[in-house]
């Protein structure tokens, strides 16, 4: 479903992504692991349609997205994706429950409408308690829950994460991972998260080896 | 302590040093401009007077732009700081150099402004110009002080948006002291009891001063309804963060949009007044002197914009990666200016006629008003018109905030 085709990318003199190959199918959950460095980070965003490859090709269902003009690639982004970052980036000054409704709010949607699915959403993902609390007053893996159920909830075709729970601790970070994974698995959302952390790698179905911008031969992909 | 300020110096980046370049500047042209203020006022000449005041006036707008220079060092210093208190400095010790430093540069600076002012005055009266160095070099020192608040609060740095009290009987206290102060220096003139004309210039200073305390303070709570207002009735996305950015952060806007407010007042009293005297002439000069105010609360307003998308430039490129497009986000920072100086134009220029209104109750007629609420309305107009293109004229420091590069690294 999402492909890239002999994907690179340089930054300066340093080679970041080198002719990388690899296909995400329908519903697959794909963990990216490689030392620091490696270019997970750099893949992930040339996968999101956040970074534009030097070369090669980026294909979700037989479409080139690497090709398409800025604003047909951000409502792609908007419309096919959703992305949960390392400390989940929500807008601190709104509630939790708003920040999950922004993304349907994007996407012209009524307002209580809006807020309605977020709140399902905020259930899904057991923090409804939080629905009226700023970000500030939540704890780090609230946050990473309300930024999971934000990614989550305009029913993307991918879901991104780079490093979503590096900022929690191993407990912390495997219960909202699980809360990510479970809910993925039912919608049939496919998944690529970028880890460190080989626990969580394990999680997913398949797991990519980066190594200096690169899968190295005989690695699994 | 000044040898650990060195060690920061030398460590300073580019948005540092354009920084401590912005507070010498506005000290200086402060200094510069509050100088030539007082040289002009001659007791017996009304032009001269009113210019004076215009110029004075001016010179508010850009001491504000010293304190919200300084106020940036708190963002762009912010881990420096927080990496001192965490190796053990006290809230104190971070305090006297936040003092140091904006007192440092604020001298500096007016140093530069005097010396413009001597050498372009030398027949001039000159006994004004080491109060006006000491007031400025005062005003750097306290602003640089509360600067560092934030940092101050608690070391791991930011916490923002602490509660904001609701409307005060305070405020009000200040706000109509320092009228009451302007007043009486207008009344008394020449026989002002000490030092006569500058006596009377000093009080007036200071009164003007005590009316921008009141009056942003004032707004803020202003501000603050208004956006929970908007932001419950807000229908699109835009609308709904731009109201509740404001909502948390009222009083950054209040004390940038202060001057506007206060050029809004003036210039709707002073076209209350135009339509009973017609004194044409002197109320030219106040409107110059008003349109150049707004032009400087302009400049406040572009600070207060750059401050604010350092702040929000982590949630703003999120939401960019997540496919929000930049237009949207500039709808955001427009919506925002709208909230924001709508009530404070509208209720500024309100005010502005009533005053001008009940102090001549007797002889005012009621053919008057409608030039009164003309004029009251184009000052509106022109007032949300300044802080909308401020606005629209941000949207490259925008796309800077919205690189991915925003979102690589702490
Ligand atoms: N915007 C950029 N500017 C300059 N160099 C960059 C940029 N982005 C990535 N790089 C470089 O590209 C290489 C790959 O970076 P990338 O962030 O993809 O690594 P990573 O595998 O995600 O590392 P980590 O695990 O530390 O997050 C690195 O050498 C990095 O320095
Ligand atoms: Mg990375």
């Amino acid at each position: 479903m999402l492909e890239a085709r002999n994907v690179s990318k340089t930054y300066g003199r340093t080679k970041a992504l080198a002719e990388v190959s690899l296909e995400i199918a329908e519903g697959e959950i794909v963990a990216v692991t490689g030392p620091s460095g490696a270019g997970k980070s750099t893949l992930m965003h040339c996968l999101a349609g956040v970074v534009r490859p030097e070369s090669g090709e980026v294909v979700l269902d037989g479409r080139r997205i690497d090709t398409l003009v800025e604003a047909e690639l951000t409502a792609l982004r908007r419309e096919s994706f959703g992305i949960v970052f390392q400390f989940g980036e929500l807008v601190p000054e709104l509630t939790a429950a708003e920040n999950v409704a922004l993304p349907l709010l994007f996407n012209r949607r009524d307002r209580r409408e809006a807020m309605a699915t977020a709140a399902e959403w905020l259930a899904r993902l057991n923090v409804s308690d939080c629905a009226d609390q700023r970000i500030g007053e939540l704890s780090g893996g609230q946050r990473q829950r309300v930024a999971v159920a934000r990614a989550l909830v305009t029913g993307p075709r991918v879901v991104f994460a780079d490093e979503p729970t590096g900022s929690l601790d191993s407990t912390g970070g495997e219960q909202v991972l699980r809360a990510l994974l479970d809910t993925a698995r039912a919608d049939r959302t496919a998944v690529v998260m970028v880890t460190h952390d080989n626990r969580v790698a394990a999680y997913a179905d398949r797991e990519i080896v980066l190594r200096d911008g690169a899968v190295p031969a005989g690695a699994p992909r | 302590m000044i040898d650990v300020l060195r060690m920061l110096n030398r460590g300073r980046s580019r948005p540092e040093r354009v920084r401590a370049w912005l507070v010498m500047a506005g000290a200086g042209v402060a200094t510069f401009l509050l100088c030539t203020a007082v040289s002009l006022v001659d007791v017996r000449d009304d032009g001269a007077s009113l210019t004076g005041l215009g110029l004075a006036l001016l010179a508010l707008p850009v001491a504000g732009l010293v304190h919200q220079a300084n106020r940036l060092a708190s963002a762009t210093r912010e881990r420096r700081l927080a990496a001192l208190r965490l190796a053990g400095a006290t809230p104190g010790d971070v305090r006297r150099l936040g003092a140091l430093e904006g007192g440092g540069l604020a001298l500096a600076g007016s140093l530069a402004g005097a010396a413009g002012y001597v050498l372009t005055h030398l027949s001039g009266p000159l006994p004004q110009v080491p109060v006006v160095l000491l007031l400025m070099t005062a005003a750097g020192a306290v602003s640089g002080l509360r600067a560092g608040r934030q940092v101050i609060a608690s070391p791991l740095g930011v916490v923002r948006r602490a509660r904001v009290p609701g409307p005060r009987v305070r405020d009000l206290v200040v706000a109509v002291s320092g009228a009451a102060l302007i007043a009486w220096g207008a009344v008394v003139r020449a026989g002002f009891p000490i030092a006569g004309p500058y006596g009377m210039a000093l009080v007036m200073t200071v009164g003007m001063v005590l009316l921008l305390v009141g009056v942003t303070m004032a707004a803020t709570w202003l501000i603050r309804a208004y956006a929970v207002r908007a932001g419950a009735r807000a229908r699109s996305p835009e609308a709904l963060l731009a109201a509740r950015l404001v909502e948390a952060n009222p009083r950054a806007w209040a004390r940038a949009l202060s001057v506007v407010g206060l050029a809004v007042f003036f210039g709707a009293a002073s076209g209350a007044q135009q339509a009973a005297t017609g004194y044409w002439q002197a109320h030219a000069l106040v409107d110059v002197a008003l349109l150049l105010a707004l032009v400087a609360a302009a400049a406040a307003l572009v600070v207060h914009q750059a401050e604010e998308l350092i702040d929000l430039r982590r949630s703003f490129a999120a939401l960019a990666a997540a496919g929000v497009p930049e237009r949207s986000l500039g709808g955001v920072l427009v919506r925002q200016a709208v909230i924001t100086s709508l009530p404070v134009c509208a209720v500024a220029a309100v005010s502005g006629v009533a005053v001008v209104v009940a102090s001549a109750i007797d002889i005012y007629q009621v053919g008057w008003l409608g030039w009164a609420a003309g004029r009251a309305l184009v000052m509106t107009g022109v007032g949300v018109l300044t802080a909308v293109l401020v606005a629209l004229a941000a949207r490259p420091l925008l796309r800077g905030a919205l690189r991915l590069e925003t979102l690589r690294g702490g």
